[in-house]
């Protein structure tokens, strides 16, 4: 009894085997994509089976059964395939990062996919469909034209900076689109750590406005990446308190008469207010 | 990095492949050959001589700790910026990442100023039980910016030329947990940072003489010693919280609040020897000491709520309110003694002792709210708008120092800026057409570049129905300006560029471009010396040419590009930049690239540069 019973047993288990090593694997027919996904952010760490793909390409049975007919499984493409694949586990909506609202939330023009290869090469990271700079070259041509064209610009694709070292492409509109640091500032003070401040003597473009209020981060013909080519006469743009009837001058004071702008020095403002970010030592930021 | 350390790199490297799923390592010699300013060349592009590991990866499956490990890094050596990242997970364990920058900068200013530092950056982040209900993760980051560098100091009615040292350390600790319960979720951060900034300054040698060789009131002035040792401590806590719900099937909401109390205590030490003058205290005098201790605070806290609304599948509403509070407070003592003064007029003072007890505060407080429609899913179209409110409230104490003297530096300021923001597109068939209009408009300006009115538009257009063939054109333009008499600020931004890729050949690729930039700004300004009122006039009028080649035959791809760019603006200059990077293979996993690269940059100054660049490289891939 037994042995019948061990027999048939066994004959049971080989037969269970059979049948499985019947079921052709996914792999058997995609062999790059299949030994790729085992480095995919998607696939490593757990057991690749065919229940593994379909989970993004639905039930696989009829299309293993036709002998591959591509009509017969799903490939997620275009805002539907994005919204319905990708946003299953991706759907994330905080203060500033948004997959429904944004200027690159899933729509015809662009989706996940536009920006995503899912079975691309594992080299690429976040699984980027190109390198960044060339990605966001795509759509954003004048803004990495200005990158290569502008002679003082950030060295993007060297070092770890890239577009998105700054901007926060799954961002809402607006100034959300740019990342923050930790303590919720704009992306500069994550690098530029000293001229954060606070100061006692601080500059006030840099307290009521930001950076951008003098710096043009894409590519500058200033050495100092400024919105102009000359530095006195970024400054002296805000400090001429010019009034007129009913009007404000603002925020900005006047040089004294000393700042002879026909000599090249006082065309040079931080020549002498070397600490133009803000000082602890000089109300003048001379030091 | 030393080349010690780059080839104990490779050498780990090459022990770890043998076991890597994937595998791959650039890496060899960068021959340079210079003509021109060779300090305009570093502030541009710094590209040295020497040893150098292009590009590097290595990728791990299934090891005993981890799922994956992945180390990648790029331009190590005799780049001026360069990356390592590794990255190691478990799943649903853990989850780390390590990374590593390294960014020289070098900068030559007009007159005696320059530096050359480098800035290295560590951030470490390890995540426990990720995708769990509750994910705790920690972090830390290291930030260091130091290096040598020039300045001048206008002390004593003359300016002196100073080397200066100055190292910045910055490290941030951070804990906290995300958390997922159903229909919420969000994550808690609490953090550290700690800055220490040091700078050491002292009199360049032989340059005691100073900038002014003319004598103040029939006296010569000089400097036998100047010497400056700063410290700057910066204690900075931070919180930062954001929680989403999906209260009800098409409702979600989403509070955020963000925190940090920058807390800033400063010390300066001087001593200058030697003959000088002061108009401000009307004496000359042989030396100063001064010591200066300084303290201030910044607490900014920003808050808000969102709710979005899902109308239908792909038709959303959404609404938001957002609050910001920013709150500097300075104070600082500075104590200056001039040694040995004597009046103009001659008559003996002795020693000279001035005070400066300052105090300076600035309050800023930033409400926004907005609103919009997304509707995302309209067959082939896509639009969306959006209509945000900002209203900026700022005052200034009297004490807030700015530069160059009192006035026109404190007070109460208001502002409003209402913005309308919209985009709409259409996609079918491989052609693409986007349009987006954002018109901005303030009232009051704080400052007199603020605008009253801005428009941004922005047109694209991309097609490529047969896909041997890329076509795409993308134009923009910003109008801004302020009417006001006093101001008459106007200014024009205006960019252009269109590309073409066309894949005739499977391995052939050919791509061309141009671009056109114009900005043009003028607004009314006062020049000091004269109180005339002068108009300020800013252009820029910038066209590239861009043409390259992609060649992907069976052993050998061959890249080449050519870019031109003549700027005819308020600093007119052209750039040619030339490059190519062809890949042979030698034998199995191993191969050679080659690059050539040359960046010629005419300004018709003495500033200007032309450089050649060859590498040859090893590549081995597996």
């Amino acid at each position: 009894m037994r042995v019948t019973a061990l027999l048939f047993a066994i004959t049971l288990g080989v037969s269970a085997l059979a049948q499985e090593s019947a079921v052709p694997s996914c792999g058997d027919c995609h062999d790059d994509q299949w030994k790729a996904f085992a480095t995919n952010p998607h696939g490593h760490g757990v057991k690749l089976t065919n229940a593994t793909c379909e989970k993004c390409h639905g039930d696989g049975k009829a299309h293993i059964e036709a002998g591959g007919d591509k009509t017969l499984i799903y490939k997620p493409a275009g805002v539907a395939g994005a919204d319905k694949t990708c946003l299953t586990c991706h759907d994330l909506a905080t203060d500033r990062v948004t997959r429904h609202n944004g200027p690159h939330s899933n729509s015809a023009t662009v989706n996940c996919l536009t920006c995503h290869s899912i079975h691309s090469s594992t080299k690429s990271t976040h699984l980027l469909a190109k390198p960044e700079l060339a990605l966001c070259n795509t759509c954003h041509t004048t803004q990495v034209a200005s990158f290569r064209n502008k002679p003082y610009a950030h060295r993007l694709g060297t070092g770890g900076m890239e577009c998105s070292s700054c901007h926060e492409p799954h961002g809402r509109a607006g100034r959300e689109m740019l990342r923050q640091t930790n303590a919720g500032e704009l992306p500069c003070a994550g690098c530029h750590k000293q001229q954060r401040g606070p100061f006692v003597f601080q500059h006030g473009s840099l307290a009521i406005g930001d950076c951008l209020t003098c710096h043009e981060p894409h590519g500058s013909s200033n050495r100092n990446r400024l919105i102009r080519s000359n530095i006195g006469q970024l400054c002296l743009e805000c400090h001429s308190p010019i009034t007129s009837a009913g009007s404000s001058h603002g925020l900005g004071s006047q040089p004294p008469s000393f700042h002879n702008l026909s000599l090249p020095r006082y065309q040079n403002c931080t020549t002498c207010h070397v600490a133009v970010h803000g000082s602890n030592r000089d109300p003048q930021l001379m030091k | 990095m030393t080349i010690k350390r780059l080839f104990a790199l490779l050498l780990f490297t090459t022990a770890a492949a043998a076991q890597a799923q994937t595998f791959d390592l650039e890496a060899g010699y960068r021959f340079l050959d210079l003509k021109g300013n060779g300090g305009m060349y570093r502030t541009q592009i710094d590209e040295q001589e020497g040893f150098l590991v292009r590009a590097f990866s290595l990728t791990t499956a299934t090891g005993p700790y981890a799922d994956r490990i992945r180390i990648s890094a790029s331009d190590f050596g005799t780049s001026p910026a360069g990356a390592i990242r590794l990255e190691a997970d478990r799943r649903d364990v853990y989850r780390f990442t390590l990374g590593y920058r390294t960014a020289d900068q070098y900068n030559i200013f007009p007159s005696q100023h320059f530096h050359n530092r480098t800035r290295r950056t560590l951030d470490a982040d390890l995540e426990l039980f990720p995708e769990q209900r509750i994910a705790p993760f920690i972090g830390y980051s290291f930030n260091r910016f130091a290096g040598p560098g020039e300045t001048t100091y206008h002390f004593g009615q003359d300016e002196f030329l100073l080397q200066q040292k100055q190292k910045d350390v910055e490290q941030e600790l951070r804990g906290g947990a995300t958390f997922k319960f159903s229909r919420v979720y969000g994550s808690f951060t609490q953090g550290w940072r700690h800055f220490n900034g040091n700078s050491d300054f002292s009199l360049f040698p032989g340059a005691g003489a100073g900038n002014n060789a003319d004598p103040i009131l029939g006296q010569q002035q000089n400097a036998t010693t100047i010497s400056r040792h700063d410290t700057t401590r910066v204690r900075t806590p931070f919180t930062n919280f954001y929680i989403t719900g999906d209260v009800l099937q098409h409702l979600r909401v989403i509070g955020n609040y963000v925190r940090f109390s920058a807390d800033s205590k400063g010390n300066e030490d001087e001593a200058a020897y030697g003959n000088f003058a002061s108009f401000a205290i009307s004496r000359f005098f042989t030396g100063a000491t001064e010591t200066a201790t300084s303290n201030a605070k910044n607490t900014t806290w920003r808050g808000g709520a969102r709710a979005e609304y899902a109308v239908k599948d792909g038709i959303d509403l959404t609404a938001g309110f957002q609050r910001e509070h920013r709150d500097l407070d300075g104070a600082a003592l500075i104590n200056t003694l001039y040694l040995q003064s004597i009046t103009f007029g001659g008559v003996d003072q002795r020693d000279f002792q001035a005070i400066l007890n300052a105090k300076s505060s600035i309050n800023r407080d930033e409400d926004v709210i907005s609103a919009g429609v997304n509707a995302r899913k309209l067959g082939p179209f896509s639009f969306r708008a959006e209509a945000r409110q900002s209203k900026m409230d700022v005052d200034v104490a009297p004490d807030l120092s700015e530069i160059v003297v009192p006035g026109s530096q404190s007070g109460s300021f208001q502002r409003k800026v209402s913005t309308i923001d919209t985009n709409a597109s259409y996609s079918a068939g491989g052609l693409l057409i986007g349009a987006a209009w954002r018109s901005d408009h303030g009232d009051t300006p704080i400052f007199r570049t603020d605008f009253d009115d801005r428009d941004r538009y922005r047109l694209r257009a991309q097609w490529a129905a047969p896909k041997w063939v890329r076509l795409g054109a993308v134009a923009e333009r910003t109008n801004m300006s302020n009417d006001d008499a006093s101001t008459n600020f106007h200014g024009h931004i205006t960019q252009y560029a269109g590309d073409v890729d066309v894949t005739p050949l499977s391995f052939l690729t050919l791509r061309a471009s141009a671009s056109h930039f114009a900005a043009d700004s003028t607004i009314l300004y006062r020049r000091p010396e004269t109180f005339a009122v002068n108009t300020s006039v800013h252009t820029e009028n910038g066209n590239s040419r861009e043409g390259g080649v992609t060649l992907n035959l069976k052993r050998v791809s061959l890249d080449a590009a050519f870019t031109t760019f003549r700027n005819s603006g308020s600093t007119p200059f052209k750039i040619n930049r030339y490059s190519a990077r062809a890949v042979v293979p030698i034998k199995g996993r191993y191969g050679v690239a080659l690059e050539y690269a040359q960046d010629k940059y005419d300004e018709n100054t003495t500033f200007d540069f032309d450089a050649r660049r060859i590498g040859v490289f090893l590549r081995i891939t597996q």
